[in-house]
């Protein structure tokens, strides 16, 4: 089983999740990396692509799993795969694992950098929404639900040139899209959500210790390579 | 891509049509003295899936010191942002505005997206008339298949491509070098070569061209370039696969098929060119799907060997290979042996045996049988079946036939496999009479009639099992019709309702039928002069295009239609059509006609 860590960046974050997935199988098979494929009917490459983040949000830690027969050193591998990838995608490194990590079940938290001019007043509000209650609004089929996310914040941290985040991500998720929108509403900022980048996808464990998915990795793989760039 | 949208991305519907950036993209950065914007007149999805213009941008880019983009025409949410904040239509590669090219060229691929064609002008910020451009302007250039009569949109172009493009659009390229900025010059000079109608400098008469401009013929189709670094787009499109051309050209001669005349003479991609094209494909896209692309694949000559090949190849790689729509009569056991078992298409066309012989569908009803049966043994539980009504001489007999056609395919089924689940999905299609056609003097039954027949398929139909009937938009079959024999007078049509808002014609949520009403009559246009009955002895506003097939066969074929009188497959015996003057017809043999 081999996971790759890649960053999705500039038009790459126009290309939505499911057609990422596609230019990744077309990859694979430019690149010559025999990776196994289903038995059903509609025989299809398995991979195994960490969960979806909003539209126009960049990614800098996305990973894709797939199981590649393949008898290649591993920095062969990476190689080929680098060399056959669009434009948008850049591959970051190469973990060997004995079983699937299953990272899309894994990862529960995914930390943003959101850059965009804050004044004195507008960062200091955002910093006082981080261990308060904070309610966002969601907007589905022309109704407006109001939810209540302060549990689901776990770091919010705003300067003048913008703020980090870390928040719940997969089975229970608080959109950066929906909390940006919020603070436009709330404190007359203009984030947009393509001053989003994804800088890490986090697995916080049961005992509170915070781990990245990439640290998970290494912990896990029996072999690795990282790309020199 | 164009940085302009950057900030708009996020607020229309599929911002990966305007991105670009795709695997396989050419150097945009090359030395060149030519810079060409290939356009289609419809969304990225559609254009991207078009097979010309992926060989058109490869050939033009594999220039020396020309460089082709690509425009598509924006969808409406995009289109009213870039009117909003006077952004011009610009190309997706580089974001350079159309007006900033030294060529536009526009792939018009039917009638219903001439006024596409207008929209992506005025949001590109040029005027839609030739004689309205001074030469600030690029040179606007046409073609594809709307070639075949060229004259409603004629008025809009300073230079239209007739027939195929993979040399005279880079023959173009040379003279523009040559003579940059100096437009009459360059006309002049383009119109010395065959395939390329420069309205300007060709003599009328009343209004009709009576210049004769050959058609452009690949003489070798299988030396002829072909893409094999294809754009590997990166959002999901129509066809999203990648396709090898078979062969051009049918042999056919079903009277209604435009592409089986105007594609004349027949020529093939030999098979080992095929397999080879398809391997260098797969390794440089890796695209899961392959598709065979040509008017009817099952009649490639080398089919069953061919389709071997590419199983085992495609098996290999991990890529479906597509079956072909089949022709009743070319389908075999052999093209099934290795085919996945989904479902199968097949054209009857008619549903009476008469009616199909008067459009000389070389298929009876015993094919008809043969070839269900053959699938029916392999597995095959859906079938798609297409016609077309409103045929010549059609009778309520004749649309009744399509049930009793659908009916006796149920029979079948049940008797091969002694089950009842099978799914037939049928669909019709308005005939519609084109250029370079034998049915291209025929009558056009009126929208009213139209959707009576329909009506009268639709209940007969509805007592059938398994069935399903999708049929295609009356109204929409007429204004199909009126273009497609059109003459200039029509350009006037296509700018009026263009003005009223009507763009996207193609797309059903769109298209006004009223508005159109309203332009043409505005313009004083009588549809029944245009959809009509046409006088064999009068010229047609097309006339002026050598087709390499001759009128006097159309007509030949015309009237044995009337009879009807069927003219066997030209791979049986050359029927001496005349389109192996320009170029060598698979299957012309010398002395026997012509």
């Amino acid at each position: 089983m081999i996971t790759l860590r890649f960053k999705r960046f500039n038009d790459g974050v126009f290309v939505p999740h499911v057609d990422v997935l596609r230019s990744l199988n077309r990859t694979f098979r430019r690149a010559g990396i025999d990776v196994r494929y289903s038995n059903g009917f509609n025989r299809h490459m398995v991979l195994r692509l960490t969960q979806p983040i909003p539209f126009g949000v960049a990614d800098d830690d996305a990973y894709v799993t797939a199981d590649i027969k393949s008898d290649f050193p591993l920095e062969e591998i990476f190689d080929k795969f680098v060399k056959a990838c669009p434009p948008y995608i850049r591959p970051l490194g190469a973990y060997v694992t004995e079983l699937n990590p299953s990272l899309g079940g894994t990862i529960n938290a995914s930390s943003y950098r959101v850059q965009g001019k804050l004044n004195v007043e507008q960062a200091e509000k955002i910093n006082a929404v981080f261990g308060k209650e904070y309610e966002i609004t969601l907007r589905k089929n022309g109704g407006a639900d109001r939810k209540e996310v302060s549990s689901l914040i776990y770091y919010l941290k705003a300067d003048e040139d913008g703020f980090d985040a870390t928040l719940a991500f997969g089975n229970v998720n608080l959109r950066i899209d929906l909390l940006i929108e919020q603070f436009n509403d709330d404190f007359g900022t203009k984030f947009s959500v393509t001053d989003v980048v994804r800088t890490k996808q986090l697995i916080r464990q049961a005992d509170g210790k915070v781990l990245s998915a990439e640290d998970y990795l290494l912990e896990k793989c029996t072999e690795k390579y990282i790309s020199k760039e | 891509m164009d940085e302009r949208l950057r900030p708009f991305l996020t607020k229309v519907e599929k911002p990966g049509r305007y991105i670009g950036g795709e695997y396989n993209l050419p150097d945009m950065n090359k030395p060149c003295n030519v810079r060409f914007c290939l356009c289609f007149a419809d969304i990225y999805e559609v254009g991207m899936s078009n097979l010309g213009i992926g060989i058109l941008y490869d050939v033009l880019n594999k220039t020396d010191g020309v460089v082709c983009e690509r425009c598509f025409a924006p969808w409406l949410d995009m289109g009213k942002i870039l009117k909003e904040n006077n952004l011009p239509l610009a190309s997706i590669e580089t974001g350079k505005p159309l007006k900033e090219f030294d060529i536009v060229g526009f792939s018009v691929p039917y009638e219903m997206s001439y006024t596409n064609i207008l929209y992506m002008m005025d949001l590109a910020g040029i005027p839609f008339r030739a004689k309205d451009r001074n030469g600030d302007f690029p040179l606007i250039v046409g073609g594809g298949p709307a070639a075949a009569n060229p004259e409603p949109i004629i008025d809009f172009f300073d230079i239209f491509f007739i027939g195929e493009g993979e040399y005279i659009d880079a023959e173009l390229c040379k003279i523009v070098e040559k003579y940059k900025g100096d437009k009459n010059k360059i006309l002049e000079e383009a119109a010395k070569i065959d395939g390329i109608y420069v309205p300007s400098v060709c003599k009328t008469i009343d209004g009709i061209n009576v210049t004769t401009v050959k058609k452009a013929v690949v003489k070798n189709l299988d030396k002829a370039p072909y893409p094999t670094k294809p754009l590997v787009p990166n959002i999901e499109i129509i066809h999203d696969r990648s396709v090898i051309e078979l062969y051009r050209g049918c042999y056919a001669g079903c009277r209604f098929c435009q592409a089986c005349f105007f594609y004349r003479p027949v020529r093939y991609r030999e098979k080992d060119t095929v397999a080879s094209l398809a391997a260098q494909i797969i390794d440089n896209t890796g695209f899961d799907e392959m598709g065979l692309a040509s008017l009817s694949s099952g009649d490639y000559e080398d089919i069953c060997e061919l389709i071997k090949e590419l199983k085992e190849l495609t098996e290999k790689k991990n890529v479906v290979l597509q079956m072909p729509s089949l022709r009743l009569d070319s389908f075999t056991e052999g093209v099934l042996e290795r085919a996945k078992k989904t479902s199968l298409t097949f054209a009857p066309e008619a549903g009476t045996q008469r009616l199909r012989n008067v459009i000389n569908k070389n298929v009876t009803e015993e094919d008809i049988v043969n070839s269900m049966r053959i699938a029916f043994t392999a597995g095959y539980t859906t079938v798609k079946l297409y016609f077309m009504m409103g045929l010549p001489t059609e009778t309520d007999e004749d649309v009744l036939g399509i049930a009793e056609t659908v009916r006796l395919i149920r029979k079948t089924f049940m008797e091969v496999t002694g089950k009842k689940n099978i799914f037939i999905n049928v669909s019709t299609a308005m005939f519609i009479p084109k250029p370079a056609t034998p049915f291209q003097w025929a009558e056009q039954i009126s929208g009213e009639e139209m959707y009576r027949r329909q009506n009268l398929l639709k209940k007969e139909l509805f007592s059938i099992k398994g069935v399903h009937y999708s049929w295609h938009g009356a109204d929409m079959s007429v204004l199909e019709g009126l273009f497609a024999r059109g003459d200039r007078k029509l350009s006037y049509v296509i700018e009026s309702a263009y003005k009223k808002g009507c763009f996207f014609d193609s797309w059903t949520e769109k298209f006004d039928i009223n508005k159109w009403n309203e332009a043409i009559e505005e313009n004083g246009i009588n549809v029944s002069d245009y959809t009509g009955l046409h006088d064999e002895n009068k010229p047609l506003p097309w006339d002026f295009i050598d087709f390499g097939v001759s009128k006097d066969y159309f007509l030949k074929e015309w009237h044995k239609a009337l009879k009807g009188e069927t003219t066997p497959p030209c791979k049986h015996k050359c029927n001496g059509c005349g389109a192996s003057k320009l170029g060598k017809c698979r299957f012309y043999v010398k002395g026997e006609k012509e």
